[in-house]
């Protein structure tokens, strides 16, 4: 019993003395674990703080180092469950930010990095390359604005507002809009104009919406072929008026000239009607006299085979340069001549011609003519036939 | 003294306890790593 107490005494002895040790190092420890706390709890204030800034929140005024103490541990998870809440909110509101300016640089066509605008190394940078491009955006935009107003105003004879542009407002461009649809619409009437002078100048089919300038260039061709024909048509019609006159005057003289004519006309009338009185013709027509040679004189020809001479081989007959033809006029007679010429082709016949019983004896071409007769080769065929006697006329004639 | 029974009873149950206090804290002492501090401090 006695060595077994002794043990025991010693064991405990030994671990009092162990025990001491640890405590002691426990003790340090813990001291260094409430030193941390506090600065752990004046970290979370401060951070609590720095998120209050600008953010709306007053959790740094609950967390505050006292309240963060290790002697108010009961407390602590109410008092700390307002941080973790606030953080995420700011970090959501950092993530609503970071996706604002990627929309921004998207629409700017930036294409920034969504993780570099979140980066808190890189988001600087990204943020400034989004700023800068936007500023150049509503630079451009206004030059853009500066460069329509300008057009407008000087091409277009437009007014335009520059503020309904900026806050791109439709009726910003009324005027100018009102101003393309004028001169739309003069550009197709001059068209249509174009178009109408071009049928009437037959300058063929016009395409204005392709080659509008080979289109004009076909009308002004077209109107200048028609002022140098009308300029020759000018010229042209001086010369049809100056032969107007010319048979204006030729036909004042040819009208003078008729007029005199008629009067001799009538005069001559008044002749003939004392002639036809002294021919006793009744009617008011004269007949005509024939001419010296014609077909009627011809076909009244008749003459006489006055000789037939079968040893020289020739026929005479009574017709010849004198030969007459007496043509009745009332009741009185003119002589026409018949022109009796060599070579004249008679025939011979015999019998009454005037009532066409005359039997045919021979043809016969005249030789010689004289003044009262005329000789002809005697046909060896009727050469028996022909007798003194025989009558001859002309045969064409009849 | 060592022969009285009574002291026999206590001092193990003083062992008992101190032995019970040491265990709890050579864990607590692992969970520091403290032995690594006390072996670096001493040794």
């Amino acid at each position: 019993m006695k060595a077994v107490n002794i043990t025991l005494s010693i064991l405990v002895l030994l671990m009092a003395l162990a025990s001491a040790v640890f405590s002691y190092f426990l003790f340090e420890k813990r001291s260094e674990l409430v030193t941390g706390w506090g600065k752990m709890a004046v970290a979370i204030n401060s951070v609590s703080k720095e998120l209050d800034k600008n953010s709306g929140t007053k959790i740094a005024d609950k967390l505050t180092p006292t309240a963060l103490a290790h002697e108010n541990y009961a407390g602590l998870d109410a008092l700390l469950k307002e941080f973790p809440d606030q953080s995420r909110q700011i970090i959501a509101e950092r993530d609503a930010l970071a996706d604002a300016l990627l929309r921004i640089g998207r629409t700017i066509k930036l294409n920034p990095s969504e993780n570099e605008l979140r980066n808190l190394n890189t988001y600087q940078n990204s943020m400034g390359s989004i700023v800068r491009g936007v500023n150049t955006s509503i630079a451009n935009r206004d030059k853009t604005n500066g460069n329509i107003s300008n057009f407008v105003s000087s091409e277009l004879k437009a007014s335009v507002s520059r503020d309904k542009l900026e806050k791109g407002d439709k009726t910003a461009l009324d005027d100018a809009v009102k101003a393309v649809r004028d001169a739309r619409t003069r550009r197709t009437h001059y068209e249509n104009q174009l178009r109408a002078i071009g049928t009437q100048s037959n300058a063929g089919s016009l395409n204005f919406s392709g080659d509008y300038k080979a289109a004009t260039k076909k009308v002004t061709d077209a109107v200048s072929k028609l002022n140098s024909e009308r300029a020759k048509l000018r010229g042209d019609l001086k010369v049809a008026e100056s032969k107007n006159n010319k048979l204006t005057a030729d036909l004042a003289a040819a009208s003078r000239k008729l007029e005199k004519s008629q009067k001799q006309l009538a005069e001559n009338e008044r002749i003939l009607s004392g002639y036809r009185k002294a021919l006793n013709l009744a009617g008011p027509d004269l007949p005509m006299p024939w001419l010296d040679g014609s077909k009627e004189v011809r076909a009244q020809v008749v003459g006489h085979v006055i000789k037939v001479d079968t040893d020289y081989g020739y026929i005479a007959v009574d017709l010849g340069t004198s030969t007459r033809v007496k043509q009745p006029i009332g009741d009185k007679f003119i002589e026409v001549d018949p022109q009796i010429k060599p070579k004249e082709e008679l025939v011979v016949a015999r019998g009454e011609l005037s009532s066409g019983n005359a039997e045919f004896i021979a043809r016969i071409e005249l030789d010689k003519v004289g003044a009262e007769c005329s000789t002809a080769d005697l046909p060896a065929a009727a050469a028996q036939k022909i007798q003194v006697g025989d009558i001859v006329y002309i045969e064409n004639a009849k | 003294m060592f022969q009285s029974k009574f002291f026999t009873v206590m001092i193990a149950l003083t062992t008992a306890a101190v032995a019970a206090a040491l265990v709890f804290q050579l864990l607590e002492m692992k969970d520091y790593n403290l032995f690594q501090t006390l072996q670096s401090r001493f040794f």
